[in-house]
């Protein structure tokens, strides 16, 4: 009983507080907003975005950062597409391989950046430009598409009454959930994060398991490409640019540290509903595309400071500091 | 000035590319390419100048792009009703102004600087495109288009612009108080703070000054297109973080030297302007360029390790 207290407390959370105020203000003002057939839109607009966020979220509490991942999910999508529309693959192998080419790029990220020391910014910064570059080349710079649509039954399809990429994005979030908090593999993720010397000489290889979870950035990425293509029914190489920041964002937004050892895939989970309801939220009212990336940004930074601060805190903090009153021990 | 062994190394490095480019790439040593490829090597190296300084702190601008484009806009309207040094007043300090405030709430509200300049990527370039409404501003005066398209003897002017405010920041950032405590703030911040150095003040005047440089290069290349729009600088924060780390500014704080940027302009332009060049469709370039900065930034610190280790 203590323990359902503990996770009832743990619930609300800044971002949680955010996300219920932005749904009572969508609301009332746009009546179409609280209805199940948005809700389940939310859900299909937010897949793609959990999946890739969910493997960032990982590399995140190792202390790291894949900007790679935009341009891995293009590289997919495209692999996945010419296979198709080529060498007519069948769907699921075309998917198979796409994702595998994505893991070979997670893989080179780890191994760089494990193996030879590079700070994760340099080698996943290079991989976006070989990826994106890739499959610029393997497209040609066209859209492609006219391949059989097996594969949207990842988006479109239902079961039991409920969205496939809902069933999927659950099914994919309990097992990384029970791994991060439940296996010694999971525990160790932590452990590098807060601090790697620890880790290292408890036992943990570290090198190998940052290798592997670099490689698992990438698989991720594969798979929200597929689930991409799924929804677009299209391939092309600059689409999914910018999915790097929105992992990056929807994972911090969550509370997940980015000095790693600090958060997880259901922190990440909360980041990516809140940036889908706000997307979806502001269409619903009108607002134009331009202004909605003015509000995306007042978001992400009300979101984290009400997370890691309080706001009334961190207000009351930066009346002190302007005035001139020394930091707060624990901040000093 | 004393070149270091790495510096050697970088220059040996781009020297070597140079003459590479130069023996295998037709029509590279034409006297109109290598103008073509220094304009836009200054104009790179300009462009990462603002993530070079906050990178030297310890932090990342990554909104340069975005405030380059708002401020440019705000200029340029300014601009085509014939008012170049007011525009250009009013560009400077729109820039300044976006980076004080991404400093204040670093400094002052300790957000993380990723969180921060990126969430101003968003609010800055959703302001920029709010206030053209996806158009272009266009047809400047003579007077300013001159910041971009004029010459000093066969030298563009952009290279000569971009040459005197890296020499300045090089000045500032060697012989200044200012200078001393950005290296050290970068190097340590707490132990900046406990040498009694004001560590946040630095780090406002820093991020401002990236600001405002991100302005002056969107002024510059506004001058040069003739045209101002909204989506300015999309790849600036990128380009000028792989300008940045080739040129030898570490990630990780209170290192570097600002004019290697030059070389990493160099590095960055040698291989846009070799796939033009090689007939490539311009598609090659992402692919190459990524490559590059693997291959440079690995080479480098394969380097330094040794250098550490001879120590």
């Amino acid at each position: 009983m203590p323990r359902l207290l503990g996770i009832l407390a743990s619930l609300v959370s800044g971002p949680i507080v955010i996300c219920l105020g932005m749904i009572a203000v969508f609301s009332l003002l746009s009546e179409n907003f609280f209805s199940l057939s948005n809700a389940v839109n939310v859900v299909r607009q937010a897949s793609v975005l959990a999946l890739v966020a969910f493997g960032q979220t990982f590399v995140i509490l190792l202390a790291g950062i894949d900007l790679s991942v935009g341009a891995v999910m293009g590289l997919t999508s495209c692999v996945t597409a010419a296979l198709m529309l080529q060498a007519h693959l069948a769907p699921v192998l075309a998917a198979a391989v796409g994702i595998g080419v994505a893991t070979v790029c997670g893989l080179a990220n780890g191994l760089v950046h494990s193996f030879l020391g590079l700070n994760p910014f340099v080698p996943t910064f290079g991989m976006w430009g070989m990826a994106l570059g890739a499959a610029l080349i393997i497209t040609e710079e066209r859209v492609l598409t006219g391949f059989r649509s097996t594969l949207r039954v990842l988006h479109d399809g239902e079961f039991l009454g409920l969205p496939a990429p809902l069933l999927l994005v659950a099914g994919i979030f309990l097992i990384l959930h029970t791994f991060l908090k439940a296996t010694p593999h999971g525990i160790a993720t932590y452990a590098i994060g807060g601090n790697e010397g620890a880790a290292r000489l408890s036992g943990v290889r570290v090198r190998l398991h940052k290798t592997l979870i670099y490689a698992f950035s990438g698989f991720m990425a594969g798979a929200a490409g597929v689930l991409f293509l799924a929804r677009s029914n299209a391939a092309q190489a600059i689409d999914t640019i910018g999915y790097e920041f929105d992992s990056i964002a929807a994972v911090v937004v969550g509370g997940t540290s980015l000095m790693g050892g600090k958060g997880g895939v259901a922190q990440t989970l909360v980041g990516v509903i809140l940036i889908a309801t706000l997307r979806n939220g502001l269409n619903m009212v009108g607002v134009n595309l331009y202004l909605q990336l003015v509000f995306i940004g007042v978001v992400l930074i009300l979101a984290y400071v009400t997370e890691n601060q309080g706001l009334f805190h961190a207000l009351r903090e930066l009346k002190r500091r302007l005035a001139g009153v020394p930091a707060s021990v624990e901040e000093a | 000035m004393r070149l270091s062994a790495r510096a050697l190394y970088r220059l040996g490095a781009v020297a070597a590319i140079l003459a590479a480019a130069w023996v295998f790439v037709p029509r590279f040593g034409t006297e109109s390419n290598l103008i073509n490829l220094l304009r836009q090597a200054f104009l790179l190296a300009l462009v990462a100048t603002g993530v070079s300084l906050s990178m030297l702190v310890a932090g990342l601008d990554l909104s340069i792009g975005a405030v380059a484009a708002l401020s440019s806009c705000l200029a340029a309207t300014v601009i085509v009703q014939g008012q170049v040094v007011l525009g250009i007043l009013v560009g400077l300090a729109v820039g300044a102004l976006g980076g004080l405030f991404n400093g204040l709430m670093i400094a002052k509200l300790r957000l993380p600087f990723f969180i921060m300049t990126f969430s101003m990527m968003f609010i800055v370039r959703g302001l920029a495109l709010t206030y053209t409404q996806g158009t272009s501003i266009h047809g400047f005066p003579a007077r300013f288009t001159w910041l971009g398209k004029s010459f000093v003897g066969p030298i563009p002017m952009p290279v000569v612009l971009g040459a005197i405010v890296l020499a300045l920041l090089y000045l500032v950032l060697t012989k200044t108080t200012f200078g001393r405590i950005t290296y050290a703030v970068g190097a340590n911040a707490e132990a900046a703070r406990f040498s009694g150095l004001s560590a946040d003040r630095n780090i406002i005047q820093v991020y401002a000054l990236s600001g405002l440089l991100a302005s002056l290069s969107g002024l510059i290349y506004i001058a040069r297109l003739n045209a101002a729009d909204a989506d300015l600088g999309m790849m600036w924060p990128l380009e000028g973080i792989a300008v940045a780390v080739i040129g030898g500014i570490a990630f990780s704080g209170g290192e570097g030297n600002i004019l290697g940027l030059v070389l990493g302009g160099i590095v960055m332009a040698v291989v846009g302007n070799c796939v033009n060049l090689l007939g490539l469709p311009a598609r090659f370039q992402d692919f190459f360029i990524g490559f590059v900065i693997i291959v440079a930034v690995l080479i480098d610190h394969l380097t330094q390790k040794r250098g550490t280790v001879a120590k």
